[in-house]
């Protein structure tokens, strides 16, 4: 751009042009003869540089290529002990963008950011140790299930609001008739829910339109926090909200959002659980949606954590003494899944998306998708499900080409094969992965990384051969077991993106089955059958665990996770 | 011109082919002659010339594939075996940046002639045929360039999708205006020149002034923008690499692995520093001559 | 001169003509739902119909067109962005107000730094010191801005911490961005300066100067420098004007909330009102950039009354008939 403007101003000058003399001509040239030294030069040394780089880099490199093996020096959540101690101090979080709403359940949306931010707003009727997947007590002190429908909660009698107000068992039935149920019908909290009733001023009655035990676990997620209608109503309704969230009864309370730069949440000295100490007096968030930038912040000592980053590049960091990295999963497992709905083309048939199985080389799969902190995955459930079983032999995964070319010339594709791989940007690595291992087996992988608009809409039409996509089945309810063969998602009116657009009654009744148990033992046995047929048909090739990665500050303690990976920033201290 | 054939006039025709430099004065062999006086333009131009090579044998020069990866090689540092090291699939960086010159250097081209096509084209016809043609097309330009031109190239890769006719497509529009401008003020600067309006006043052929003044000297401005916006849109495809839009791995293209190595900036600075040192060496190249261009045909612009 | 501003601000009614009438067009032709990013992944089919119905994406363009200019015009209503739910006139103003802050302190910084060199290059012409020049202004002008950022960041912020990696909390967190995006603009302004003191020097009146006896330093300082930077000051303005909107790159790596990503986001988000105000109101400040330049300079300089007015072409009597005609 520049150089063109260049030219042009350069051009409106002429006007008040005067001639080079023969003198000056000549010292043209000399000036020309100078430059064209000194550029030689400038790239000579520049060239130079790069050799010195090289030899330094050299040692420290081929030390980390040998470790191929799963990572160690990382931080795993909950291993420090909770924090005891109080200060003046502020913790700076780097997000990788700005949430559009800091109360999403008023928009009836769910969103990354405000979870991170919302969660130290509010409080929930649960919680859960996310190390064992157990229930804990919170806002509500016990619970029974009625029957396989309705629960009922007893709720603390010392619980205060943002408005000084104390938490009763009608506030609970406002938020869920209200909101959860009201505005929330379409995403996972409302999906479920029926509507709330009270007992009495401490009891209150939640009802579920299945029957799922891991509800309970649901209840435990910031969008089910619990705030009150009077509240919401002094915060300016459900619009004002929004924007302006002072609501909860969290272990912060809200205090500025300025727009496009950060949000700032202030330490709750009312908080009901005096066991609870929060070292942080206030807490910001910044938005920078250039990850190295957002890490090279915390280097700097500018901030201390930087949130959700690409694990491959958070995994550079892992040796690193400047800073701690945390790499973990999170219960989420990658599944590479084959179009066999009505628009689907060769994957429909099993010989090809077997072909394919074999083809692929899920140990470089995990290897690239994890930055070697995962293994390639040998179930259709992750292995931090309680339920996980080994489902493949080390063979099965191995790589075996030339079977997956007979495979290929059984089903008619001696002479090749084309197929379209749909995915975002951040699935490109694992997609060029696969695309050279399909190549040896003959089949042309082309892959298709549109913008999230477009990815949707063509993940919707099942417009693509393959798909990766993740589900996170260690919480056992309808949304999260297997989404992507469930009738209701498959055939309307609950869609979902991506999959198989595929399933039969079969599956269906056994995933059904297998939300709705109780019994540990008979859920393990549901989910070894559904891994089963899902292995027997080449339905979708098990890839490895998703990762999430944060850099945080050398000094930070206390690393936990709540739902979904997200990082407890509430429990941080020095 | 029909040329008179008397002994006399073939005697001095004989003398005249014996001389070892013809006495010859066209615009362009002046414009040679300035070019290759001028070291740094010269070098500019060796410089293109040993990338197009690169280019062009790029299949001699890269000892891998630039898709061939190798997982007992991952992320190695530059070394015998992988002079620029290895990226994170094992590929070998020097082979895919020997290629890159391929893609980036086509692409570029590409670009360039679309925006010449179009743009370009659009600026000569106004400034050739002024009048209401002249105000209709650069109104319609001015238009196009109140939108700033990445957002222009973005909304274009949005409609379109991903790939390389894409972004030639997407560059090409946001570009135009730029082009528009600069090749109709060229023609105009020509029209408007003295000794266009004196052979006018003095009544010379139209066809005859178009052919022998007119293109030749509106040329030279032109091929100045020609090789400056090779250098514009290098940098820009590396732009919309880093926001992700345009190109789709694995495609070799500088952008795109700068835009790979750059998660790898601190722990392995060779994957960012190579890529980024070839678009910085091209695009300088084609600086270097398009500022010697510049001098050579227009002399008075410095 | 006064009928000559009335008709460049009538200019900006066609102009913003065609930019809504092209984003429109683009809107039509490009996939993606705006309901179904607004609803988001587990919504149904009818929720996603009824959400289109109350959005109006449901009616024919035309219409839609329509009822957008309508709002502009009548109530200077620029729509809610789908994203927030918020006026979009009210979430831009503000990112243009810090992109604004940003391009003007990036240009008067590049401009500053460059036509420094190019004195010195002028005043040394034909020595090492001016190639140096040359090659140094050259190399910011060829590399990728976002690897210039980083490595300011990595350098300025990491090692040496002198100011912040990211942000505009503080005055230092503009800092980098200016300094990343005047660098680029160096080499032409190095340039243009270089070769219009050249000119200058060799003018009769500085001739007469140094004929008098003045000082060579008195020379420069009083009649050269001044004479010289017209053409710069006018390329000054034009940048100004054309990377308000384009810093989408930098506004990312440094995490500055500017106009520039934000319309970036929308278009990924297919957030459609904030796409098209977002390219209105950079339209509009563009024009009204380049007009006040242009007014500027014909009032400092009388004798650039001609250059501007007839838009840069020389006495070309076609072009003077079609301005008059227009």
């Amino acid at each position: 751009m520049q150089k063109v403007d260049g030219i042009r101003h350069a051009e409106s000058e002429a006007y008040c042009y005067t001639g080079t003399t023969k003198k000056e001509e000549e010292m043209n040239m000399k000036l020309r003869k100078l430059t064209a030294v000194l550029l030689a030069g400038a790239m000579t040394l520049s060239l130079a540089a790069c050799g010195g780089a090289e030899s330094s880099d050299t040692a420290k490199d081929s030390k980390a290529a040998d470790s191929t093996a799963v990572k160690t020096k990382v931080l795993t959540p909950g291993t420090d002990a909770a924090n005891t101690e109080t200060s003046d101090e502020t913790l700076t979080v780097g997000l990788a963008s700005e949430p559009s709403t800091l109360y999403a359940v008023a928009a009836g949306k769910t969103e990354n950011e405000e979870q991170i931010i919302g969660g130290t707003l509010v409080d929930t009727l649960v919680s859960v140790d996310y190390s064992t997947n157990e229930v804990l007590p919170n806002l509500a002190t016990e619970w029974e299930w009625i029957d396989d429908t309705h629960c009922r909660f007893k709720l603390r009698d010392d619980v205060t609001m943002t408005d000084g107000t104390l938490l009763e068992a009608e506030d609970v039935v406002y938020d869920c008739n209200e909101l959860w149920v009201g505005l929330n019908a379409t995403n996972d909290i409302g999906k479920y829910l029926v509507g709330a009733t009270a007992e009495d001023e401490h009891t209150v009655v939640i009802e579920f339109n299945t029957a799922a035990p891991d509800f309970l676990i649901m209840l435990s997620w910031s969008s089910c926090g619990i705030v009150t209608e009077d509240e919401i109503n002094a915060a300016g309704g459900i619009e004002g909200v929004q924007t302006n969230p002072m609501i909860g009864c969290g272990k912060y309370k809200f205090k500025e959002w300025k727009n496009g730069q950060s949000i700032t949440v202030e330490r709750n000295d009312n908080y009901w659980n005096k066991d609870y100490a929060g070292y942080y007096k206030t807490i910001v968030f910044t938005f920078t949606s250039d990850a190295a930038a957002r890490e090279m912040a915390v280097e700097s000592g500018d901030a201390d954590v930087a949130y959700d980053m690409p694990v491959s590049q958070a995994a550079t960091y892992a040796e690193s003494d400047a800073v701690n990295t945390a790499i973990y999963s999170f219960g989420q497992e990658i599944h590479l899944w084959y179009n066999m709905g009505d628009n689907a083309g060769s994957t429909k048939e099993q010989k090809v998306r077997e072909a394919i199985d074999k083809a692929l080389d899920f140990d470089a799969i995990a290897q690239v998708g994890t930055a070697g902190f995962a293994g390639a995955a040998d179930s259709y459930w992750d292995s931090g499900c309680t339920f996980y079983a080994s489902a493949y032999t080390s063979e099965e995964r191995a790589v075996d080409v030339e079977g997956a070319k007979a495979l290929l010339e059984e089903a008619g594709y001696a002479d090749g094969l084309e197929i379209t791989a749909l995915g975002l940007q951040d699935i490109t690595p694992v997609l060029t992965v696969m695309q050279a291992n399909l190549a040896e087996a003959g089949i042309k992988l082309t892959i298709d990384t549109p913008d999230t608009a477009q990815f949707v809409e063509g993940a919707f039409g099942g417009d693509y051969d393959l798909i990766c996509i993740g589900d996170t089945p260690n919480v056992r309810i309808p949304a999260n077991v297997m989404p992507f063969l469930q009738k209701l998602n498959v055939e309307g009116p609950g869609m979902v993106i991506g999959g198989p657009k595929w399933t039969t009654d079969e599956i269906d009744t056994t995933i059904q089955n297998m939300v709705s148990e109780s019994d540990a033992d008979k859920v393990a046995e549901y989910a070894a059958e559904l891994d089963k047929i899902v292995k027997e048909q080449t339905i979708c090739s098990n890839l490895y665990s998703e990762m999430k990665a944060s850099v945080l500050a050398k000094d930070l303690k206390g690393f936990n996770v709540r739902e979904r990976g997200f990082i407890d920033v509430t429990q941080l201290y020095k | 011109m029909a040329k008179m054939h008397t002994p006399a006039m073939e005697k001095i025709e004989k003398r005249n082919a014996k001389r070892k430099k013809p006495v010859k004065s066209t615009p362009a062999y002046e414009s040679w002659k300035r070019f290759k006086r001028n070291p740094t333009a010269l070098l500019g131009l060796a410089v293109v010339c040993i990338l197009i090579l690169i280019a062009i044998f790029a299949p001699l020069i890269a000892p891998y594939g630039y898709q061939t990866q190798d997982y007992s090689a991952m992320m190695q540092a530059p070394s015998s075996a992988h002079f620029f090291g290895t990226d994170q699939f094992g590929r070998d960086i020097f082979s895919r940046v020997i290629y890159g010159a391929r893609y980036s250097l086509i692409i570029a081209l590409f670009c360039t002639i679309a925006a010449f096509f179009s743009g370009g084209l659009l600026g000569i016809i106004a400034g050739y045929c002024g009048g209401i043609v002249d105000t209709l097309i650069m109104r319609v330009m001015d238009i196009f360039q109140s939108i700033p031109m990445i957002m222009m190239a973005m909304c274009i890769v949005a409609v379109l999708g991903n790939g390389i006719p894409q972004l030639v497509a997407a560059i090409m529009f946001a570009s135009m205006p730029t082009m528009a401008r600069n090749n109709r003020a060229a023609i105009l600067r020509v029209r408007g020149s003295d000794y266009i309006e004196s052979s006018e006043a003095i009544g010379v052929n139209q066809v005859q002034m178009i052919i022998k003044h007119m293109i030749p000297n509106a040329v030279g401005v032109m091929i100045i923008y020609f090789v400056g916006f090779l250098a514009v849109s290098i940098m820009m495809m590396s732009s919309m690499s880093y926001i992700g839009v345009g190109l789709a791995a694995p495609t070799p293209e500088w952008g795109l692995i700068l835009n790979d190595g750059k998660a790898y900036l601190t722990s392995a600075p060779y994957m960012m520093l190579f890529p980024a040192m070839m678009i910085m060496i091209t695009c300088f190249a084609f600086n270097l001559m398009g500022d010697g261009l510049r001098d050579a045909f227009d002399p008075r612009l410095k | 001169m006064f009928k000559y501003i009335i008709k460049r601000i009538l200019y900006l009614i066609p102009i913003l003509f065609g930019v809504t009438i092209i984003i429109f067009a683009l809107k039509t032709f490009t996939p993606g739902d705006p309901a179904r990013q607004i609803l988001g992944n587990s919504a149904s089919e009818e929720q996603v119909q009824e959400k289109r119905e109350e959005l109006g994406l449901n009616d024919p363009v035309v219409t839609q067109y329509f009822h957008y200019i309508k709002d502009i015009v009548t109530k200077g209503d620029f729509g809610d962005s789908y994203r927030t739910g918020k006026p979009v006139l009210q979430e831009i103003l503000p990112r243009l107000a810090t992109s604004a802050k940003i391009t003007l302190g990036a240009v008067i910084m590049g401009a500053l730094i460059g036509v420094l060199l190019g004195i010195i290059s002028a005043l040394k012409k034909y020595t090492v010191v001016d190639s140096g020049v040359l090659v140094v202004s050259m190399f910011f002008q060829s590399v990728p801005e976002f690897v210039i950022a980083l490595v300011l960041i990595m350098v300025f912020a990491v090692n040496l911490h002198i100011l912040p990696a990211n942000g505009i909390d503080t005055w230092q967190g503009y800092i980098m961005p200016m300094l990343c995006i005047g660098l680029a603009s160096v080499a032409s302004y190095t340039r243009i300066t270089r070769s219009s003191m050249l000119e200058v020097l060799g003018e009769d009146y500085i001739r007469t100067a140094r004929a008098k006896g003045q000082s060579e330093k008195n020379i420069t300082q009083h009649h050269a420098l001044r004479n010289a930077m017209i053409p710069v000051a006018q390329s000054v303005g034009t940048s100004l004007g054309n990377s308000i909107g384009g810093g989408m790159v930098l506004e990312t790596v440094f995490g500055v909330p500017g106009v520039g990503k934000y319309i970036v986001d929308a278009i990924t988000q297919r957030n459609y009102p904030s796409v098209l105000g977002g390219a209105l109101i950079i339209a509009m400040v563009l024009t009204i950039i380049n007009l006040l330049v242009d007014i500027s300079f014909v009032m400092i300089d009388p004798r650039l009354k001609t250059t501007i007015i007839s838009g840069g072409a020389k006495k070309t009597p076609r072009k003077q008939k079609s301005l008059k005609a227009a």
